[in-house]
């Protein structure tokens, strides 16, 4: 297959009958998408199947998981044996079935290859993509997943203090946001005393080239090294007694062992992340569905504002060459004048990632919260089911933002008659109108949202399976088919 | 005839008012973050949706059992938003519309009059409803009056629906349309006697009303769709408010309701190639069905 097509499943006409394979060119993503559509509507399985093909193609992907759906990833298990779906059986079918274990896993197997037959995927197929692509699910806060530590900006100082002071500083001002949530207080940049504070201290730290680690805050927030900030005296702004609380509470913080698993990880580096590790093609899925709202935006924005620097780092392209894809949207990119962390990179990577060759796909399945201006570059939009006719005229008045023409009454009317799994979409390089598109089965097992322990397991079963691969032997016991390099 | 003010008269007050008075706090309230862009027939909506309100309210029981996580509260106020709107749209344009507009309304309204009028007094006079209240009538010289007519005649065919739905050529939609249209030519009449309108106000007002409008009845239509999913008749119980904005077609199961792109022939959406089949593997014929390659991309009727 030519690795620059990507095989995302099926095309027709509006009004045509006949289906035809759908190869979207990688670089079409390069000018980002949208995926629009209600629970059931098929979004999850188009998304899988979209992050799927980028990592056949060889493109390195950033997944942000917000509902918990994407570790299914994990599931694109490399043969069609019932034993691989033994786990995932009993919850995988009908309360009402009562059929022993193992007889569901068989026709749950059955199912998966009857299925991607009818795609033309096959053992060989699921085989290389297994072997060619690495799964990472990191769990901030959580040791489902991989830690991370999400203060590295923080803590761990950056060159970028040199040659990039300002994406530096929305950095390290996303992570003290972060610190602040977690202590209980004011994290708004704009309004929080306690964050302008803690900002000051650390910047002029790490300006010097020093730590500005919590214990080292510390201390200077005990003994300020300054006596001003902005126009007023230290004392009148923070008074030392307000300092000492705040300095109390930072301590007991440092000191609680929930605290410890934000600092505990990997650095926060997406660089390093969309490398291929030993020739195999990465796609790193950052799960937050495990945190409640606050926390998920504090910690998905300091982690946009590393990939906007990133982005930024890298030379211009019109090749893709990294993928963002983000499920679920909803609340982190809403209209003026809501304004949460994630929002201001967000807007910036759908305005400036193109011109490095990254990708973003944003996927909702509420379309009324959602800022239409910063989508309206987006150059492909899939929209699925959508249940009320409100949400079916926000889209489509949103389309019409965006300068992509005008969409017309029969197309809600289209919108209104889908099946799941189906999609209207439009490619602005394909020119004008719109089609109808149906994404492939996924090679990934879906198995819907996935908790903690489920994520683990996965993960385990993952690594067990690779090193007996690594051994030559299947999971079977058998010698392998298809021989696996080691990770 | 004499101009009077209805709300002298044993009369029930208008009902439109009456609900957006009960609500009118709730309107206001409405976050300016949450407003829906006005992109309907206004009129149209409402008697679309006081249609449907008596089917609508005749699956509470089920919602009430089978879903028990829908906001019921919202659910049982949709007849009241429904009201409300009519009104706030009356006020709208009575602020906003020019003076000659009321006689374009007062011009339908009398032809509405005397149709209710005649068909009243024909059932009155074969005894299948009381004849008293027709004595109120105070004819149809003067907005006042007109209005007064119409509330009096829609409020006793209601009454008697049950008796009269066989024996009369109306429809209970033209009682609403009568409600409505008396109440936009009061509601006009009291704006004009009271000076001009703030239309800013009028339209910000509208504006709210009309987000609770929508968002309770996609509420309302949601659960509908939910209940009555494998008989697929949502659109016979609850159509869409817009369906009034389509060419009017009727739908029929095989009409193709999406128009095929411009070009003479559909185009590939990869830069006109024909695209490449996947590798195949030789393997079991594929099951047909949702997720399968040519399975029906519309849902059936």
């Amino acid at each position: 297959m030519d690795t620059s097509e990507l095989y995302l499943g099926a095309w027709r006409a509006l009004g045509g009958s006949l289906s035809k394979p759908f190869l979207l060119p990688a670089h079409h993503l390069v000018t980002h998408g949208v995926v629009v559509g209600m629970t059931g509507s098929g979004k999850t399985g188009l998304l899988t199947v979209l992050v799927e093909e980028a990592l056949r193609a060889e493109v390195p992907v950033l997944v942000i998981d917000v509902k918990g759906d994407l570790p299914n990833l994990l599931l694109a298990f490399p043969t069609f044996a019932p034993a691989e779906l033994l786990p995932w059986a009993e919850a995988s079918t009908h309360a009402t079935d009562r059929r022993p274990r193992d007889q569901m896993a068989a026709a749950l197997a059955d199912d998966r290859q009857r299925g991607l037959a009818g795609w033309s995927i096959g053992e060989a197929e699921l085989s290389a993509f297994s072997a060619s692509t690495l799964i990472r699910v990191v769990t901030p806060g959580a040791t489902a997943g991989e830690l991370l530590h999400v203060l590295s900006s923080l803590e761990r100082r950056s060159d970028r203090w040199e040659h990039d002071r300002e994406s530096a500083r929305a950095a390290l001002s996303a992570a003290v946001s972060l610190v602040l949530r977690l202590l209980g207080r004011d994290p708004d940049p704009a309004k929080s005393r306690e964050h302008v504070l803690l900002s000051v201290l650390a910047e002029r730290r790490l300006s010097m080239g020093q730590s500005a680690d919590i214990g080292a805050l510390l201390e200077d927030i005990a003994n300020p090294p300054i006596t001003q900030i902005g126009a007023l005296d230290i004392e009148a702004f923070f008074p030392r007694r307000a300092r000492r609380e705040l300095a109390a509470a930072l301590n007991t913080l440092l000191a609680s062992p929930t605290f410890a698993s934000w600092r505990t990880g990997a650095t926060l580096d997406i660089g390093a992340w969309m490398t291929p590790q030993g020739g195999r093609t990465p796609a790193v899925v950052v799960s937050v569905a495990h945190l409640d709202d606050d926390e998920r935006a504090l910690v998905l924005g300091v982690l946009l504002e590393e990939v906007l620097t990133w982005v930024r780092s890298l030379p211009g392209s019109q090749r893709l060459r990294a993928l963002v894809v983000f499920d679920e949207v909803y609340g982190f990119l809403p209209p003026h004048p809501a304004n949460p962390p994630t929002k201001r990179p967000l807007v910036a990577l759908m305005k400036q990632a193109r011109a490095f060759g990254v990708g973003v796909v944003v996927a909702t399945q509420n379309p009324m919260d959602l800022d239409y201006r910063a989508l309206g570059n987006a150059g492909l939009w899939w929209l699925g089911r959508l249940q009320t006719d409100a949400d079916r005229e926000r889209v489509l008045d949103g389309l019409a933002l965006g300068g992509q023409g005008d969409l017309s009454e029969e197309l809600g009317l289209t919108l209104q008659r889908l099946a799941p799994r189906w999609f209207v979409m439009r490619d602005v390089h394909a020119g004008d109108g719109a089609t109808l598109m149906q994404p492939r089965w996924a090679m990934s097992f879906m198995r819907g949202p996935m908790t903690r322990s489920e994520i683990q397991r996965a993960l385990a079963t993952r690594r067990a399976a690779e090193e007996e691969r690594g051994r030559g032997m299947d999971v079977n016991g058998t010698a392998a088919v298809h021989g696996g390099r080691s990770a | 005839m004499t101009q009077s003010d209805p709300s002298q008269d044993n009369v029930q007050v208008p009902r439109f008012r009456d609900a957006y008075q009960s609500l009118l706090s709730e309107i206001r309230a409405v976050p300016s973050n949450a407003l829906i862009t006005i992109n309907l027939d206004i009129p149209l909506g409402v008697t679309t949706a006081l249609g449907a309100l008596p089917e609508i309210r005749a699956l509470r029981p089920r919602v009430v059992a089978e879903m028990p996580q829908l906001d019921v509260i919202r659910f049982d106020k949709l007849e009241a938003y429904t009201l409300a709107m009519g009104h706030a749209h009356a006020l709208y344009m009575a602020a906003s519309s020019p003076a000659e507009a009321l006689d374009e309304i007062s011009e339908t309204a009398t032809k509405l009059r005397e149709m209710l009028f005649s068909d009243a007094a024909a059932l009155a006079q074969r005894n299948i409803i009381d004849g008293e209240r027709l004595k109120q009538l105070k004819g149809a010289h003067g907005f006042r009056n007109l209005a007064f007519d119409l509330f009096v005649l829609a409020a006793m065919l209601r009454d008697n629906w049950s008796k009269i739905s066989s024996r009369t050529a109306l429809q209970l939609k033209e009682l609403d349309q009568a409600e409505t249209l008396a109440d936009r030519i009061l509601t006009s009449v009291g704006q004009r006697e009271q000076g001009p309108g703030v239309v800013a106000e009028a339209a910000e007002i509208r504006q709210h009303a009309f987000t609770l409008f929508v968002s309770a009845y996609d509420h309302a239509r949601r659960a509908v769709s939910f209940l009555r999913w494998n008989e697929e008749d949502v659109d016979e119980i609850a159509p869409s408010l817009y369906a009034g904005r389509t060419t009017g077609r009727k739908k029929t199961p095989d009409t193709q309701v999406a128009r095929p792109p411009t070009a003479a022939d559909p185009k590939a959406p990869v830069g006109g190639e024909v695209p490449k089949p996947a590798a195949t593997n030789g393997g079991t014929s594929a099951p047909t069905g949702v997720g399968m390659p040519q399975s029906e991309p519309f849902l059936s009727r």
